[in-house]
């Protein structure tokens, strides 16, 4: 009876954070069900199939272009002799720090007539003509280059990890090699592009800025300009509610394609490995691998810094709109502050939940748990800043559109990260050793303090930056959500670009990707060790 | 960059959770917290002038007037705005209805004309804008460019005009206005029309029809007037070959509609004196120049000139565009009431 009670308040903590998690989700679509028949008959005959449309072709189609270009990129840099790939390995994963829309925001400019490339050719005495960038295949464009890292860093360690010997005793049986990699090689990377998979599947559904800078009309940004240009919720939670639907069935799929086989070898030796020789392919491939470095990475960056130039002698006109320095140190503060903020108190509340199911993974509750309170993650922000909205709007408006709501928006949407990683980390610390500690008479959670803690710090840092990076980058949220006076880099950014001044743009861009930097290496470190594994998702 | 040390960890959260909470209340007796539904480069400059003037800082909230008239109407009990400003009278009269505004009256504000202001003195005009079609003039002629809203549906002018979506406010008001003039059904027939002539709706942003009208992306554009200006400001000079058309300018056509740009006090403001001071200083001579210098406004204050690039783009010879301009007659204080069912319609046409 004891037990009982002890264990009903020890889990009153995990309790609450699961209550936190899905509260706005739950309220979003409560909201949507009181929503009137005609509304809805309007919408199913107006705008929801041609979103509906829109959205799934997208996800589809970056997820295929996303697959094959960090499939084709980690089997270079793994398996194949090219030229320079040790340098090349980590460089391939740097898209990643830029945010996608501030790519977006570069290649607007870049591409279309009289636009910066244009320009920059015409420098060079070559008169071309660039089609403009908006629409279906810019759109594809842009998120491609900035995602196909989830794919390439998935799909490349599990390229590192598969045994030679495999793929060697098929070729004694005397196996092709076109063979070898259809019914060898693929399938047991399955996983690994699955995980992939997803991961770009939620980044794309979920994305505000890349679709409304290249005017590419998705659920997300038709939700977003019901929330900021009407006074009535009704066709936003509406339009939400399918959203939501449209997720979970995505992830349903996903989850049906790539539950049924999973392999793994038990030893794990990357000795003996034969090299594909790419003979004349070398250096075809090197120029593709570069193209893809330069569109991803060194293009946006350079446009970035040429305005950035540009910004430092504007004329008196533009000056008087350009961001101070003392602003940019403001809004960059902001940025640091809210984005600590989440991520200390999602490693805190993922610590007892990840235990849980790592420790006990037979409790049923711990699985429900520790699943609904991953339902963030999947969701794009825009959905998590209306829940929110409408909870605080009929309970405490003055908590409405605070410091508070936002750090709310940041630990509800990035939770699942930080539970994730910890997860991860946690699995590799044997509970033999805190068994040991508990058998010395220690209590519970004094072995866990002395023995588990200090194996496991590494994968709570990890997870504390992943949700840090998240915060910092997060746009739609914080454009809905901030209070008066609060503007994180982001809103700078995209309050300077959505109306034209790029140059303005630049500075807090460029500070956004100089503070992701060294975050992202440390990640990138950690890789192997943390990231979730498919079947953990 | 490592952590070891768990309870640092612990206590840095801790502390971080203590200033959240401590946050809203360093409020500073002077200052004044601006809701701005104007885009924060156009009303930056007269912030700055504000501040170096008073010395009472500016808390800015930029962002689209809808959603800061929904956090608005939210707080109404406990305001954290002292001011609203809105690209258009329509969202500040929509607010007015809902009777969170603090009337004001002074000097200052009595010489805004009263067709510019509400009627109860709870929001003035602060600056007019009508208006207008941009064209390129590398794709088109002036004598090819519409001169009237009818033709603006024409068969020659298919896929060649671009737009701004249902979620632009100036828009909204533009579509209100001709509710009033004409009727419902004939708006929505002309709104089809456009629609059925190809029209691409760009995005939220007049600045985004202005750029690509610019670049030759398109050769017409509908926009307000100032917009056209801005554009011919642009460093680069390949995108500065634009004209301007008023549409149905005749002596006996029907005008171009005005409308203005204006503010108000949140009633309740923690900052009352501060945000009085503001509006006073939003009607003064000094900030109706900034407006018209910076952004190539109508100033509405007389005494106060109009800029005379936009003079010249009308052909005027007197010192307000006001008085040069054929002005459609519709009341300001009517988009108010008609806001939600205007939205209403563009969905129904599908404006997106």
């Amino acid at each position: 009876m004891i037990k009982k009670g002890l264990d009903i308040i020890r889990a009153l903590p995990s309790f609450l954070t699961v209550v936190v998690m899905t509260v706005p989700i739950l309220c979003v679509f409560s909201f949507a069900m009181g929503v009137d028949g005609q509304l809805w008959q309007r919408l199913w005959a107006t705008r929801i199939p041609a979103l509906f449309t829109s959205s799934f072709l997208l996800v589809a189609i970056v997820t295929c272009t996303t697959l094959v270009l960090g499939g084709i990129l980690a089997y270079l840099v793994e398996r194949t002799d090219l030229p320079l790939r040790r340098w090349l390995k980590p460089l391939l994963v740097t898209p990643l720090i830029t945010p996608c829309y501030i790519i977006a925001i570069c290649y607007v400019n870049f591409f279309g007539i009289n636009g910066l490339g244009e320009k920059f050719f015409y420098a060079l005495g070559w008169e071309i003509t660039l089609p403009a960038i908006y629409g279906f295949w810019g759109t594809v464009f842009v998120l491609t280059f900035g995602t196909y890292p989830y794919v390439y860093t998935i799909v490349s360690s599990s390229l590192h990890q598969l045994d030679p010997h495999l793929t060697e005793a098929a070729r004694c049986l005397g196996v092709s090699r076109w063979a070898r990699f259809c019914g060898l090689i693929l399938p047991m990377l399955l996983p690994a592009f699955s995980a992939g998979a997803i991961l770009v599947t939620m980044y794309v559904l979920s994305d505000y800025g890349v679709v409304s800078m290249l005017r590419y009309p998705t659920f997300v940004n038709a939700i977003y300009e019901q929330i900021s240009g009407r006074y009535n919720y009704s066709t936003a939670a509406a339009l939400s509610m399918v959203l939501i639907a449209v997720t979970v069935l995505l992830v349903l799929a996903q989850g049906m394609l790539t539950k049924k086989k999973y392999y793994a070898s038990v030893h794990m030796r990357t000795k003996g490995i034969v090299l594909h020789r790419l003979g004349w392919l070398k250096i075809p491939s090197l120029f593709f691998v570069a193209g893809v470095l330069v569109f991803g990475l060194l293009l946006p960056i350079g446009i970035l810094i040429f305005w950035f130039m540009q910004s430092l002698h504007l004329s008196a006109l533009h000056r008087i709109w350009a961001m101070s320095w003392t602003e940019l140190a403001h809004s960059g503060f902001n940025s640091i502050f809210i984005s600590s903020l989440a991520a200390t108190a999602a490693v805190v509340l993922a610590l007892p939940l990840a235990y849980a199911s790592v420790r006990r993974p037979e409790s049923l509750v711990g699985r429900v748990y520790f699943f609904l309170s991953q339902s963030g993650i999947a969701l794009p922000g825009v959905l998590i800043a209306l829940g929110l909205s409408l909870i605080f709007s009929r309970t405490v408006p003055a908590l409405n559109f605070s410091v508070f709501a936002l750090f709310l928006a940041f630990l509800v949407h990035f939770f699942a990260q930080a539970l994730q990683t910890s997860q991860a980390g946690l699995r590799q610390v044997s509970p033999k050793f805190e068994e040991s500690a508990r058998l010395l008479g220690f209590s519970p959670i004094r072995s866990f303090w002395l023995v588990t803690r200090p194996l496991f710090t590494p994968a709570l840092m990890t997870a504390w930056i992943l949700v840090f990076l998240s915060s910092m980058r997060e746009l739609p949220a914080s454009l809905l959500l901030r209070p008066a006076g609060f503007d994180p880099l982001t809103v700078k950014i995209w309050n300077a670009a959505s109306e034209g001044f790029y140059e303005q743009a630049a500075a807090p861009a460029l500070l956004v990707v100089i503070l992701s930097l060294p975050l992202i290496f440390v990640i990138i470190k950690s890789q192997g060790k943390y990231t979730p594994s498919p079947e953990s998702n | 960059m490592k952590l070891n040390n768990f309870s640092t960890f612990l206590r840095g959260g801790l502390v971080c959770l203590g200033i959240i909470f401590s946050f809203n209340d360093l409020a500073v007796a002077q200052e004044v917290v601006v809701f701005s539904g104007r885009k924060e480069a156009l009303i930056k400059p007269v912030l700055d002038l504000f501040k170096e003037k008073t010395g009472i800082d500016v808390v800015l909230k930029a962002g689209d007037s809808a959603a800061l008239g929904q956090q608005i109407i939210q707080e109404a009990s406990n305001p954290s705005a002292d001011i609203f400003i809105a690209k258009e009278s329509g969202s500040l009269e929509y607010l007015r209805l809902k009777g969170v505004f603090e009337p004001y009256v002074s000097d200052a504000t009595a010489k805004i004309p009263e067709r510019f202001k509400a009627g109860d003195g709870t929001w003035i005009g602060v600056c007019g804008r009508s208006r207008a079609v941009i064209y390129n003039k590398g794709l088109i002629a002036l004598e090819d460019v519409p001169k009237t809203l009818e033709d603006l549906t024409r068969e020659q002018y298919k896929g060649k005009i671009a737009a701004v979506n249902a979620s632009n406010e100036s828009f909204i008001a533009w579509v209100s206005a001709l509710r009033i003039y004409f009727d419902d059904t004939y708006v929505r027939n002309f709104l089809k029309k456009l629609k059925a002539n190809e029209i691409h709706l760009l995005s939220d942003s007049h600045t985004d029809v202005r750029k690509a009208v610019g670049r030759g992306e398109y050769p017409l554009g509908l926009i307000n007037h100032y917009y056209y200006h801005l554009q011919r400001e642009e460093t680069d000079p390949a995108v500065t070959n634009v004209g301007i058309v008023y549409l149905d300018q005749g002596p006996n056509d029907r005008g171009e509609i005005v409308n203005v740009s204006g503010a108000a006090i949140i009633k309740g403001a923690k900052h009352l004196k501060q945000a009085q001071q503001f509006i006073d200083f939003l009607a003064s001579p000094q900030a109706q120049q900034l407006f018209a210098e910076s952004n190539f406004e109508y100033p509405l204050v007389s005494g106060v000139n109009t800029h005379p690039q936009v003079l010249e783009s009308l052909n005027c010879s007197q010192a307000s565009a006001l008085d040069c301009l054929h002005v459609m007659e519709v009341n300001l204080d009517r988009f108010g009431e008609l806001l939600e069912s205007t939205t209403d319609m563009l969905d129904e046409v599908d404006w997106h």
